[in-house]
């Protein structure tokens, strides 16, 4: 049970960290981006391709996809998204499917359809612990998912509690206008919504791909959960989106080893469909109050 | 004028109502269906160029009496809704005599049954149901064994060969598991023994972490994976992190480069079947084939390397042509038919131990076991039969 936990905690650490990219967009930019698996995918080809062909460090080639990734997702949003901003919401949701096909298409022609091995980014063998709980296996990779989850968590908590920009960022998800008239630089904020929502794709794509291998359609599943992930625990926040991601991932475990492996998927979500009708807005979604 | 008119026409409607579709005097017109555009194209592309290689090879000697192989590839995606339209286009349209090597287990199995109500001959399917072939047809012939052959020899091997004693199987919850699953389970039970774990999976989950734990709690000597390439390589790596030490043992689909390429070191001494010899130098016969089937594959595509899909698509030529020397002269497709069911532990080049009979449609009836080590393939066991 303990085992099961944990490993649903680790699986579900990964889909929190593709929901917090998604809410950090959405909220913002107020688009659901279809092409965030792709983009993730993209710059992990590319990432692959630095080390792997043109022998550049793993470590170096990861801050050069970052930034990347970062530069992608500006452009993105700068040149495909905010000139059609006020016309209507489905067209600039079309262009995010644009992207999607526009990157896989370009990830077959350019790297083909083979399976490409990535290096693991921690290597070793796993902590056994054996008791009267029975086994509970702690591998590195889980360690490294919840570092990760943990770090950019506090990060994102501080950034957008104490910095100016940070405040910034939560105004203009609020409210745009107003917070263009309070001199708060929309555009900047934007940018910056995507650099960091397509930069955490890469980095999912960064740590899933010595398991899922590099290939078009690697980040498919992530992208599915993540969204599931920020659905349940609500697409307004970021303690949704993390505790949805978490909550998720054991919901899974559970449902895998106490019920049956093959109902997994249906029951969780099934569960989910409750936990909307319960709670509209996800677990830690807020209901709007206004003053009358 | 009308009356020799009249004669002529008739003779033509006669001769045309007994001449074979595809059959002309200069050449045979047969098809395919092969995944050559999308996600699957780099294995349809690859059993084209092999199926290519070898009637090109034919074609330049002179054809099979006197008759050139014209090759009609139509591409299916591997969607077997495409392969429906196209195999019926083929067969009505294009007039194909027959139809060779078609790949994609749903595709070969939607086309089945239409093939065999139309008494077109299908050779070689790049699939591994034994739906195609049990109970037989009498048009379908199978060449790849079946996924029921190889559980019932991965038994075999795991009880009488290794002797193992506590074996655990791993089975995608699909077609090709299901079936792996229960053939392994059946012919344990011949031996007396059960599996100590059984876990079926997702094969598109990306995390066994979980079920893993289930093997760790039984601790098994032998693992039998049946699973494709890449979740078999997450499930190895999946094992060996957790500190299992037990025997891996997977199925001959993940007998290709590509497959010690993903895994790397965690490749290292996983077993698995195969069915195509493998060209080691305890076996110079072997080598002696395949060198000479490379150089027949570069005589189309120079300098190229031939993967395991040409491989199979080469084979897949290479049983038709045999089958069309012994239909003989005058070409038909029930000759062809009962050539076909001649042949006993037919060798070719690359195509070994092929048997077909009247009422004997699973082409391969034995395997072998070899394993990886230094990331090369190495023979364990020759060819094994139930």
């Amino acid at each position: 049970m303990i085992n099961q936990i944990l490993l649903g905690l680790s699986n579900g650490a990964m889909y929190s960290l593709v929901a917090i990219g998604l809410v950090m967009m959405y909220k913002v930019s107020g688009v659901m981006n279809f092409a965030y698996g792709n983009m993730g995918m993209f710059v992990t080809y590319l990432v692959w391709w630095l080390t792997s062909v043109i022998g550049i460090n793993l470590y170096i080639s990861i801050v050069l996809g970052i930034i990347f990734a970062a530069l992608m997702g500006i452009s993105v949003e700068r040149f495909g998204l905010r000139p059609i901003r006020h016309l209507s919401h489905g067209s600039m949701l079309i262009v995010t499917f644009g992207v999607l096909m526009i990157l896989e298409g370009l990830a077959v022609q350019i790297w083909g359809t083979e399976y490409k091995a990535f290096p693991e980014l921690i290597t070793g063998t796993p902590l056994v612990f054996k008791g009267d709980f029975g086994i509970i296996v702690l591998r590195r990779q889980d360690l490294l998912v919840f570092v990760t989850l943990t770090t950019i968590s506090i990060l994102l908590l501080l950034f957008t509690k104490y910095t100016k920009f940070g405040i910034a960022v939560r105004a203009v998800s609020e409210n745009e206008e107003v917070a263009g008239y309070m001199g708060i630089n929309v555009g900047t904020v934007l940018s910056f919504s995507w650099a960091f929502g397509v930069s955490m794709a890469a980095l999912v794509g960064f740590i899933s791909a010595p398991k899922v291998f590099v290939s078009p359609l690697m980040l498919l599943f992530y992208q599915i959960q993540g969204f599931t992930a920020a659905v349940l625990g609500g697409f307004e926040t970021f303690t949704g989106a993390v505790f949805g991601g978490l909550i998720l991932g054991v919901l899974e475990k559970l449902v895998e080893s106490y019920i049956s492996e093959g109902f997994k998927a249906s029951f969780s979500l099934a569960i989910i469909i409750v936990v909307l009708i319960l709670f509209p807005k996800g677990l830690f979604g807020k209901t709007l109050r206004r003053r009358v | 004028m009308s009356k020799f008119l009249a004669i002529f026409l008739s003779l033509l409607v006669f001769a045309s109502l007994f001449a074979e579709a595809g059959v002309y005097s200069d050449k045979i017109v047969i098809g395919t269906f092969q995944a050559l555009s999308g996600p699957y194209a780099i294995i349809g592309q690859e059993m084209t160029k092999g199926m290519r290689a070898y009637f090109n090879w034919i074609n330049k000697r002179g054809g099979i009496y006197g008759r050139k192989i014209e090759l009609i590839v139509a591409d299916d995606q591997l969607n077997p809704a495409k392969t429906v339209v196209e195999v019926k286009r083929l067969v009505e349209h294009d007039k194909v005599f027959a139809i060779v090597g078609g790949l994609g287990t749903y595709g070969c199995l939607a086309v089945m049954d239409y093939l065999e109500q139309n008494k077109v001959p299908f050779v070689y399917q790049g699939a591994g149901t034994s739906k195609l072939v049990v109970p037989p047809k009498k048009y379908i012939f199978g060449v790849q064994p079946d996924y029921t052959l190889e559980g019932t020899l991965i038994a075999k091997y795991v009880a009488e060969i290794a002797k193992f004693k506590a074996p655990a199987i791993v089975y995608m919850n699909n077609d090709i598991g299901l079936e792996g699953y229960a053939a392994f389970k059946d012919k344990l039970g011949d031996y007396k023994m059960n599996p100590v774990a059984e876990i079926s999976y997702n094969p598109a989950d990306t995390d066994y972490s979980g079920l893993v734990v289930r093997l760790l709690e039984k601790n098994p000597d032998v693992i039998v994976i049946y699973g494709l390439l890449t979740d078999t390589v997450r499930w190895v790596k999946t094992i060996r992190d957790y500190g299992l030490q037990s025997k891996i043992i997977t199925i001959y689909p993940n007998a290709d480069p590509s497959f010690v390429q993903l895994a790397g070191k965690y490749a290292e001494g996983v077993i698995l079947t195969g069915w195509v010899p493998l060209a080691t130098p305890d076996r110079p016969d072997f080598v002696r084939d395949y060198q000479r089937a490379i150089s027949i594959f570069q005589e189309s595509y120079p300098k190229q390397n031939m993967s395991s899909y040409a491989v199979a698509g080469f084979i897949a030529a290479e049983v038709f042509v045999e089958g069309l020397i012994r239909a003989g002269k005058n070409l038909t497709r029930e000759g062809l038919v009962k050539a076909l069911e001649s042949f006993k532990n037919w060798d070719g080049i690359l195509a070994k131990d092929i048997t077909w009979g009247p009422n004997l449609r699973r082409g391969k009836t034995s395997m072998y076991f070899m394993t990886i080590k230094n990331g090369q393939f190495l023979p364990l066991a020759d060819l094994i039969r139930p």
